[in-house]
């Protein structure tokens, strides 16, 4: 069955025209129908689909066909998208049909990909486990009591079900490496500026970045390739050369220099967690990469930091949404105040009207230099960590998530508790780094496990050997939850 | 009023004529359709992120070299947020903490005052929209086609003590940016705007007093009277007892008043951080080499130069410096009139500047070139024509009938300064008015220009006076 | 959302609460801050729903106060880290401005731009009236 093979597989077989992409289409299209409970998608379009897969079958049918060719592919909702809605999991753009693609979106285009649909997330990416979504919460596939993870819960949860073979997401502070890690997938975020933020809905601009959520750091392979590269439309886009990351897949990772973070392994981390880290760096240590200790001193600081960064960027990003260009507007106003206000109160939910305040709190006079300031300083005090640990390793390892996937409804009643989650992912977006979650085994209910890579900046490609070397001698990738048959 | 002293410091929004807006590649032309001009990044779509123009970085160094300021090397563009309808992304891109220049001055004299005027900064920021109010009943039209044309914010230090010595200043500053080719200089489309902050104080006192703020007044003329008024309201509200109100107030120029601005009621709370969509702005040494090559001469240097290379008066001098235009029509009229800068000089400050003063308008809107004005010159100086001719001739060239030479031949307005056709006349005139002849020879010599004007009137002007009254002196005095 | 009791009663509650208003003292040439015991309180969240432009009703003031309470309490805990002497890092990796060449690439395209507007009239986009 086409859904059980990885997107590198189908690729393969597209191209020897063993299967056509409108096949694929159809067989995709068929399991997001049947599967429709997990509410991982908020927009499909099957049809636009399908004129996509044609034209690709034609393209694979004369030869040269470019790299993406017929392969169905989901974008998280917050990359805009002609033709099809653009949510971003939010009321405020409920109606919103985007006027342009952006940049992530025309290139995977551009390689021939398939855009099956948008997949829920997070209201504006605000979250850990895709419970804020307009759109109600997407339910994980291995157990649907718990979530996905979140904001690119959907991403995650479709990728996982096998309702299609890979998907874009976003990372803030672990927006891609958290749901990868609850749903048994390799989740990449790339070096910031790694991949144009141009179409991307905005949530906190100095740490946002997109990457692929897919089945094997194969396939994270394969679509960073499309993904990544200058843009001029983005100030932050690093003018660097992109390798060629199928060939930095068999870079040799002998005499790698593993660096263990103490403070993510402490002796508070749950057991069965610390267990298959150790397992998984254990086979790492046989195919000849070495182990050694190393701090980030300042870990502990990267929640507060971030809480303070991310809202204050957000109080500022969204208030474009006012109403008047675009997106859901009050019926309810007297005046331009009350049409910002109504328009505001009704068209964000409760946590990224918390977000937006904490931000505005933040910036606000006499403030902005006790949080604002602050952070920032602190921010680089974690950056500094890292680049004085990448200085005595290659990357650095540890735990994805603190626990595995929890119970809806679990966390909602408490903000905070939420936020703790991302304690081992949310460093890295502060410091700008790359990072990539590996599924690494299973706790004793049979959730996944993930563990996350840490690499130097722009070095996607030993975090992609490490992932790649390590599939091929582990199978815990190529687990799918019960009902994909 | 005398006991009073007036303090007042400037804010002027140039706007930067590049092509394209400051942070999207949208064409910056004025008065097309409302919102033609308004792309994906200039109406804040989601998603869409700002890149900065390099040529708007140029420009805003050209003034900063110019004024004498410091060119940062490192400067950050920051975010100001507030909510307002022209505001498309609810957030204005400016500078706040590090500005592009800082420090600088401008000079200019009033009467024979010298004065030098500090400057806290310079920085970029992009405009807003425009609301229209009249045309949709209840409801206010957005038009953001403005929204994101480059501004350089011109901030002085509370320098002034006069709405003249205010005036002066802002007219400098105009002539300074149209020099420097970074503004086209229109106030009627509003592209150099002005807002005033305006205090009193007892003479001697040296804190300030309170402020008030008068928006967007786009005439030098509206400067004064907004100025003037402003001062008058505040001296009556302190003499009366009363307190100044620290406020934004926005001039009336039909009722000739200024009254405070409703919508500026509420403090405002603008929340600066530094844009994490636009990392700094370093300046290196290649753009303040491309910086240096664009700036051209300054209106100083050469207002001296024209003194010493032409040989100008100081107030000539002026007068063609006070406008980059019209110091470069000069310039190459002078090298077309075959170098004579004092023709050239005498026709641009009389018959030209009587003109332009006449008909309001500037050197761009008329058709006379600076070659024609030049030939018009080597005309007069060859003998082709006379002066009075000329002036005929200068208002044809006004009308666009074409070049000076053409003007002359078409209206067969050649000079008659060949002796034998004189001669002929002459002795005419001599026959036709025998009792001024003999008037002349019995010593009223004055009765000559009777006689001149004769052949004039016979010639339809076209004889060459001067040889005319060689003529008639030959044969009177013989 | 849940009551501020509720909410207090599940986190563990320190013996010295330190909220969001300070004093600071002027020590030469830099301004220290101090955070001084005092929580957020439903005026400033009303001042900054305001300045946000978030209507909140009367209704949802405690619970929003009371939350806002909480993630400042997490966010202060940045001050257990020195900060003496850092540079503040707005950019990962100290990036630098790029230019662009200034040439016109945008066309008009008000009417697709317009198509997903809620409100307009020739040309404009229309909001309830404006005052100046």
């Amino acid at each position: 069955m086409p859904h059980r093979q990885s997107l590198s597989t189908l690729g393969q077989m597209l191209r020897r025209r063993e299967i056509g992409s409108e096949e694929l289409v159809h067989h995709f299209a068929d399991r997001i129908n049947k599967q429709q409970d997990l509410n991982a998608f908020i927009t499909v379009d099957t049809d636009y689909a399908l004129q996509q897969a044609r034209a690709a079958d034609q393209l694979l049918a004369g030869g040269n066909p470019p790299p993406l060719a017929g392969l169905p592919i989901a974008h998280k909702d917050i990359f805009c998208t002609q033709g099809m809605l653009t949510t971003c999991g939010s009321k405020m753009l409920g109606n919103f049909l985007s006027p342009y693609d952006a940049t992530v979106v025309r290139r995977l285009k551009d390689a021939g990909a398939v855009t099956l649909g948008k997949t829920n997330m997070d209201e504006f990416a605000m979250g850990s486990s895709n419970e804020t979504s307009h759109f109600g919460p997407v339910h994980n596939p291995w157990n649907r009591d718990r979530v996905p993870g979140g904001s690119s819960g959907g991403s995650a949860a479709a990728v996982a079900a096998r309702l299609v073979s890979a998907a874009t997401g976003t990372d803030t502070g672990g927006s891609i490496r958290q749901p990868a890690s609850f749903c048994g997938l390799t989740g990449l975020k790339p070096t910031y500026g790694r991949v144009s933020r141009y179409g991307m809905v905005a949530y906190a601009s100095s740490l946002d970045q997109g990457g692929p959520i897919t089945q094997t750091a194969e396939d994270a392979a394969l679509l960073l390739q499309t993904m990544a590269g200058f843009d001029a439309r983005d100030s932050t886009s690093l003018d660097a050369p992109v390798p060629d990351y199928a060939a930095s897949l068999k870079q040799n990772i002998e005499g790698l220099r593993i660096g263990l973070v103490s403070e993510f392994f402490d002796p508070s981390l749950d057991p069965e967690i610390n267990a298959h880290v150790r397992e998984a760096l254990g086979e790492l240590e046989k195919l000849g990469a070495k182990l050694i200790d190393v701090s980030l001193p300042n870990s502990a600081a990267g929640i507060p930091c971030y809480y303070v960064i991310a809202p204050a960027e957000a109080s500022s990003n969204l208030s474009r949404f006012d109403g008047v260009r675009y997106g859901h507007r009050s019926e309810s106003y007297a005046d331009l105040q009350a049409l910002y206000e109504n328009t505001r109160a009704e068209g964000f939910g409760a946590e990224v009207k918390r977000r937006i305040l904490v931000g505005t709190y933040a910036l606000s006079a006499g403030y902005y230099e006790a949080y604002y300031l602050k952070a920032q300083q602190i921010r680089r005090r974690i950056a500094d960590d890292f680049s004085q640990a990448l200085t005595e390793c290659d990357v650095l390892v540890g735990p994805t998530t603190p626990t595995t996937a929890f119970l809806l409804g679990e966390k909602t009643t408490d903000p905070v508790s939420m936020y703790l989650d991302d304690i081992f992912t949310i460093t890295v977006n502060l410091a700008g780094l790359p990072a990539l979650s590996l599924p690494v085994g299973f706790d004793p209910s049979g959730l996944p496990i993930g563990m996350q890579v840490i690499g130097n900046y722009l070095d996607e490609g030993t975090l992609l050997a490490i992932g790649h070397h390590f599939q091929e001698v582990t199978d815990w990738h190529l687990h799918a939850p019960g009902e994909v048959a | 009023m005398n006991e009073w002293e007036i303090v007042i410091g400037l804010e002027v929004h140039v706007q930067l004529n590049t092509k394209s807006k400051i942070f999207s590649p949208t064409a910056t032309t004025y008065g097309a359709p409302a919102n033609t001009q308004a792309s994906a990044v200039d109406l804040a779509l989601p998603g869409v992120l700002p890149v900065i123009n390099r040529e708007a970085v140029v420009k805003a160094i050209c003034f900063g070299m110019a004024v004498g300021g410091t060119i940062e090397p490192h400067s950050i563009f920051a975010r100001k947020n507030y909510f307002y309808p022209d505001l498309p992304k609810g957030y204005q891109i400016s500078q706040f903490e590090l500005p592009i220049v800082s420090g600088g001055s401008i000079r200019f004299e009033v009467g024979d005052t010298h004065h030098d005027i500090r400057l806290v900064r310079a920085h970029l920021e992009e405009d807003a929209g425009k609301s229209v109010h009249d045309a949709f009943g209840r409801l206010s039209g957005i038009d953001l086609n403005r929204a994101g044309t480059p501004l350089l914010e011109v901030v002085t230090e509370p320098d002034m003590r006069s709405p003249a010595e205010a005036v002066a200043y802002l007219r400098t500053l105009h002539t300074l940016v149209r020099y420097l080719d970074i503004c086209d200089g229109n106030l009627q489309e509003g592209s150099f705007r002005c807002d005033a902050n305006v205090s009193i104080r007892p003479h001697g006192q040296t804190t300030l007093g309170t402020r008030t703020e008068l928006k967007n007044i786009n005439s030098f003329r509206f400067v004064e009277q907004a100025l003037d008024y402003e001062i008058d309201r505040q001296i009556a509200v302190v003499e009366n007892g009363g307190a100044i109100a620290q406020e934004t107030r926005l001039y009336d120029a039909d009722q000739g008043n200024t009254r405070p601005m409703r919508s500026k009621e509420e403090a405002h709370d603008y929340r600066y951080f530094p844009d994490p969509d636009l990392p700094p702005l370093l300046i290196g040494d290649d753009l303040l080499e491309e910086a240096r090559a664009a700036l051209p001469e300054l209106p100083d240097n050469r207002q001296a130069r024209f003194v010493s290379e032409y040989g100008l008066t100081v107030a000539e001098s002026r007068q063609l410096t006070r406008d980059r235009d019209l110091a470069d029509f000069f310039e190459s009229a002078v090298v077309a009139a075959a170098g004579d800068a004092s023709g050239v000089a005498n026709w641009m400050g009389g018959e030209m500047a009587a003109a332009l003063n006449r008909e309001q308008c500037s050197l761009e809107d008329v058709p006379i070139t600076p070659a024609m004005l030049g030939e018009l010159v080597v005309l007069i100086n060859n003998g082709t024509i006379s002066g009075r001719m000329a002036k005929t001739v200068f208002d044809a060239l006004w009308q666009g009938n074409g070049s000076a030479q053409e003007i002359v031949d078409l209206r067969g307005l050649t000079q008659i300064s060949d002796a034998d056709s004189l001669e002929k006349i002459v002795q005419a005139v001599l026959k036709q008015c025998p009792s001024q002849a003999a008037q002349y020879q019995a010593g009223e010599t004055k009765v000559l220009g009777f006689l001149v004007g004769q052949v004039m009137k016979m010639t339809e002007g076209k004889a060459n006076p001067q040889k005319v009254n060689e003529i008639f002196k030959r044969h009177l005095d013989g | 959302m849940a009551s501020r009791e509720a909410d207090d009663a599940s986190l563990p509650q320190s013996d010295c609460y330190v909220g969001p208003t300070h004093v600071y003292y002027n020590l030469g040439p830099r301004v220290f801050w101090f955070f001084s015991p005092v929580p957020i309180s439903k005026d400033d969240v009303e001042r900054v729903a305001h300045l946000a432009r978030i209507g909140i009703d009367s209704t949802e003031i405690d619970a929003y106060t009371a939350d806002l309470d909480r993630i400042l309490d997490l966010v202060e805990q940045m001050n257990e880290i020195s900060t003496q002497g850092i540079e503040p890092l707005a950019h990962p990796q100290d990036m630098q401005l790029r230019l662009r060449e200034d040439t016109v690439t945008e066309s008009d395209q008000r009417t697709l731009f317009q198509s997903i507007a809620p409100q307009t009239d020739q040309g404009h986009y229309l909001v309830p009236k404006v005052i100046e």
